[in-house]
């Protein structure tokens, strides 16, 4: 029987497979965004949505962007980590989908675990407490978010920052191949 | 409206972060500080918003402490603005600690702290014992906060609470946390890494690190009612009462000196901590505390001088700060009149009043030891001659004013004893 939850879980495991299987690096995180797509869709429908949710939003909103611009910036045209050891990763990967699935397979009885919602979703509950019962926790964090941003730029900066000039830089520059040279 | 002092706060840094060249934003800071948290305190509407993760009543007193510490602390000196509103924010985090009322927000607002204090003891990053001490101060605060989420765990699991008030004491269960809390203020079994911090990171940064945290964890202790485990309790106190008055006896460095009286002098503040009334002995004990070591600091804070025998002739070239400094020195080491004295009696009466007369014993005769290198300064600076080089004072430092407001306090919180709490 091939239901949804099948379907979902399928294109998530091919394109998870595509993303070692592709030569170009581009191709492989689309590969991936796809593939984090329908765990995120699969985890909201078995009644997750909060972490589907998390999923959407971090990761592919934000890691597999940044992948994608890492990608795109050094422009690997070839796949050249990583080939000699390509078969033996496509057998790990069977392997633990195998070790994995058959545990599933063997202690699961019925389906009740999938099926189980309640009427008020993760989401909800989470946001109430978030938002209405606890903002000041959030606001307190976001405060505390600054500070990091304010201690680090602190640190980093240092005192006041030396101004050169471009002409000494390049007159620096000559003095050093002059003196290689002598 | 959620909350006057956050608004307040994210406006200063929006200010000090587009119009970096401003330069009233140090006044804008101490006001708010000093103003700021004591109206909000008493407001409503800030009270409402608090009342989700804090408790209402708190130690309110701790509370306006903590910004009286605050703006003291920037009103010591001219420092960078990004370490201003750093110090600024860490306030919240203190008050988080002192008034709120479940385990995971107490962590939060700890975390908040030591946090602002990595990036004030690291400071600029240019000299490699700063960055040194901040990583140490960096290391020893993760740990404690690993040790204070295991006894977050444990007691969970004990009592099924995260509620600080709703939890009970369950023989040395909650262990993990009182000794991280510990850790964080340096009393006997984790004091070690006091020394070569205070060695180590900058005049500013010593500022924040010597009295703030002091003050916001005996609050914090206060409000929990924590009884201890006996004998943890007597090792803590008798350890850090002799290992701080020993330990400062042949010390040379003006760092290390203040890190060792502040080991003491917390043993002493624990020592009131047993039971009963503990606003009378430890409160009292804490701000006494707070008060002297402001004034020390006001006094340090325009030296250039590192070691005890450069402060030879002292008495002679400033009279005033040194006379100054003199009565602060002698209620630091305990003289009648004094405050210092009355602090020292109040713990030392509270815990023969619950029973433990060794250590009080013990307390008198850590006061007579310690005592000698409180009087050692004062006759370096008065009764010694010779003197090897000069060193001209700090600029741009103004602890003089915050010195003075001490040592008044100092002489009439002594002398006003019997009228106060």
């Amino acid at each position: 029987m091939l239901g949804v939850y099948e379907v979902i879980g399928g294109i998530g495991v091919i394109s998870g497979i595509g993303v070692i299987m592709k030569k170009k690096g581009v191709e492989s995180v689309v590969y991936m965004i796809i593939s984090f797509v329908n765990i995120a869709i699969w985890l909201m429908r078995i009644g997750v949505e909060y972490v589907g949710w998390i999923i959407m939003l971090v990761y592919i909103g934000a890691i597999a962007v940044l992948f994608m611009f890492v990608v795109m910036m050094l422009e690997i045209r070839e796949e050249e980590r990583g080939r000699e050891y390509k078969g033996m990763m496509v057998i790990v990967g069977m392997g633990v989908g195998v070790v994995i699935g058959g545990r599933v397979w063997m202690e699961e009885e019925g389906r009740e675990w999938i099926e189980r919602k309640e009427k008020i979703g993760n989401v909800m509950v989470i946001s109430k407490v978030m938002y209405g019962e606890k903002m000041i926790g959030i606001i307190e964090c976001g405060m505390m978010l600054m500070l990091g941003m304010i201690a680090v730029i602190m640190m980093v900066e240092g005192g006041e920052r030396k101004k050169e000039e471009v002409r000494e830089q390049e007159l620096r520059r000559w003095e050093e191949v002059i003196r290689r040279k002598e | 409206m959620v909350s006057v002092y956050i608004i307040g706060m994210s406006l200063v840094e929006m200010i000090g972060v587009i119009r970096r060249k401003e330069q009233r934003i140090r006044e804008v800071t101490i006001y708010s500080m000093l103003m700021g948290g004591m109206i909000e305190k008493e407001s409503e509407e800030g009270m409402k918003v608090y009342r989700m993760i804090m408790e209402e009543e708190g130690s309110k007193r701790g509370v306006i402490g903590v910004m009286i510490i605050g703006g003291m602390i920037i009103m010591l000196g001219k420092r960078r603005r990004e370490e201003e509103i750093i110090i600024m924010q860490m306030s919240e985090g203190y008050k988080m600690m002192m008034i709120g009322n479940e385990w995971m927000i107490v962590y939060m607002g700890m975390e908040w702290q030591s946090m602002g204090m990595y990036s004030i003891g690291i400071g600029r990053g240019k000299s490699i014992k700063e960055r040194e001490a901040g990583i140490k101060y960096m290391i020893v605060s993760g740990i404690a906060g690993g040790m204070y989420l295991m006894g977050v765990v444990r007691n969970y699991k004990e009592t099924g609470s995260m509620k600080i008030i709703e939890s009970e004491w369950i023989g040395g269960r909650k262990g993990w946390i009182i000794g991280s809390v510990m850790m964080k203020i340096g009393v006997v079994p984790m004091h070690m890494w006091i020394r070569e911090i205070y060695e180590g990171i900058s005049k500013r940064s010593m500022e924040v690190y010597a009295v703030w945290p002091k003050w916001s964890i005996s609050n914090m202790l206060c409000r929990w009612e924590v009884e201890w485990g006996r004998w943890v309790w007597v090792i803590v106190v008798v350890g850090s009462i002799i290992v701080g008055s020993i330990g400062g006896y042949g010390e040379e460095s003006i760092r290390r000196w203040i890190g060792y009286s502040t080991i003491s002098q917390m043993g002493y503040m624990l020592m009131g901590m047993s039971m009963g009334n503990k606003e009378e002995s430890v409160e009292y004990y804490i701000s006494v505390y707070s008060i002297m070591m402001m004034g020390i600091l006001g006094w340090w804070s325009e030296k250039k001088e590192r070691r005890m025998k450069e402060l030879v002739g002292e008495g002679k070239r400033n009279s005033v700060k040194s006379g100054v400094m003199m009565v602060v020195m002698y209620s630091m080491m305990g003289m009648p009149v004094m405050s210092g004295f009355w602090s020292k009696y109040r713990v030392m009466m509270e815990s023969v009043r619950s029973g433990e007369y060794g250590m009080g014993i013990v307390g008198v005769i850590g006061g007579v030891i310690g005592g000698y290198y409180y009087v050692k300064m004062i006759e370096v600076m008065y009764f010694k001659e010779k003197r090897r080089e000069e060193r001209g004072e700090l600029e741009k430092r103004e602890g003089i004013g915050v010195m003075s407001i001490m040592v008044v306090l100092v002489m009439w919180m002594g002398i006003e004893e019997r009228n106060i709490i």
